[in-house]
């Protein structure tokens, strides 16, 4: 395997999800139901008393499910069911990405959390506006950076000049995938902020 | 970074996703339409009662056991015991060692005369060497590095823990200085994944607001 293709490897494995919790959930549930079968099975070949319900029992209840359910309860079991698919099949075919980025780096395979680039960035953006932590705040998502200003009461903030700054400190992180900055000031302005 | 297999994850998520969506509309079907529920009664009848002639035309010997309930005692097994090495399967891929280089025997004409052997590099030298380089840093509130081997390849990991408000770049760079340090040691280039993240002790030690 060439080196550049072992690094996407890697960055790859380190930015979305293993699926292994939701496989840990499915697979100690699914052992649960069959362990329980089996028991079951066992207690019925040896004439014993059933847990909750024999083998021979089991089949005959599903054979009569729907003459002994309400039509709507049948709607509502089978609605739930799928639901549960529904989610297990779109754990297995969304990309699972985790909030992290990854940063240009020439010897390294670099990704960063999400929280420590809006960290970088509020303070960058405080710095610029010399404002105090509290005052500003950053989200920041995949593919989007919200900068969140609330300014001191009758004191007026240069938005450009946070917007050229902020832009400034990230083009020399060169994310992937790149996010697109919005600096928000708030209109009312506070005191003691 | 380990060795979890995910294409496999995901294929028996899909896959278990796929049959209980159909379990799920049948059974919403059996309630939505009457001449389905006694379709789903009569066809369940007949299999059910098929089924239980199978098990009963092959008994044990003057046991009342049939060889069918042992065959599908012995598949739950099976099928436990797979779900169990699932589950087993995730993670692992940690190594103690970050790279191997094997070398043939110089010949006596090159004049280098050298034996054939391999070199491994133990993971202890190169963790502690780079976190007591990367902790220096006041950037860097700690750094934590492991060795792996996923799929044939070694590889670094450096997770490093930022001060709030540091810069990536500036953690980027002096991680980047460091393992190049390390590769002039070693004289090989291990793969490296630095992930920079932020922890508990990011959030309660404040930023530094002297620069």
């Amino acid at each position: 395997m060439s080196t550049a293709a072992h690094t996407r490897r890697l960055v790859r494995r380190e930015t979305h999800s293993s699926r292994a919790t939701a496989a840990v959930v499915t697979a100690v549930v699914t052992i649960l139901v069959l362990l329980w079968l089996g028991t079951e099975t066992v207690l019925s070949m040896t004439g014993r008393k059933p847990l909750l319900a024999s083998p021979p029992q089991i089949g005959a209840w599903l054979v009569g499910l729907p003459q002994a359910t309400l039509p709507a309860g049948m709607i509502a079991a089978g609605v739930g069911l799928a639901l549960i698919g529904l989610i297990l099949l779109l754990l297995a075919l969304l990309p699972g990405n985790r909030g992290r980025h990854t940063l240009a780096s020439d010897r390294n395979a670099v990704v960063v959390d999400d929280e420590v680039i809006a960290a970088a960035v509020s303070r960058t953006a405080r710095n610029t506006a010399a404002l105090v932590p509290e005052q500003v705040s950053t989200r920041i998502s995949r593919h989007s950076i919200d900068v969140l200003i609330h300014r001191t009461s009758g004191i007026g903030i240069d938005e450009e000049a946070v917007r050229a700054a902020v832009q400034n400190e990230l083009s020399g992180y060169e994310l992937t995938p790149e996010p697109k900055v919005k600096i928000i000031i708030s209109q009312k302005g506070a005191l003691g902020v | 970074m380990n060795g979890t297999h995910r294409g496999l994850n995901r294929l028996l998520l899909a896959l278990l996703g796929l049959i209980l969506i159909a379990a799920g509309a049948i059974t919403a079907a059996a309630g939505a339409t009457p001449s389905f529920a006694a379709d789903w009664s009569s066809n369940g009848a007949t299999a059910w009662a098929w089924t239980l002639a199978q098990i009963r035309s092959v008994p044990i010997g003057s046991f009342d056991v049939s060889w069918w309930t042992i065959a599908a005692l012995a598949l739950l097994v099976v099928a436990v015991v797979l779900l169990l090495c699932w589950i087993f399967s995730q993670g692992g891929g940690r190594s103690g060692r970050i790279g191997s280089r094997d070398s043939s025997a110089g010949s006596a004409a090159d004049g280098s005369g050298n034996a054939a052997g391999s070199t491994t590099i133990e993971a202890s030298l190169a963790t502690r060497a780079i976190r007591d380089a990367l902790e220096e840093n006041d950037q860097v509130l700690s750094a934590n590095v492991s060795a792996w081997k996923v799929k044939q390849a070694d590889g670094l990991r450096i997770a490093i823990q930022a001060r709030k408000g540091s810069s990536p770049r500036q953690v980027t760079d002096a991680a980047e200085e460091t393992v190049r340090g390390l590769d002039e040691l070693l004289g090989i280039q291990v793969p490296v994944l630095v992930r920079i993240n932020s922890g508990l002790r990011s959030r309660f030690t404040g930023a530094e607001r002297v620069h």
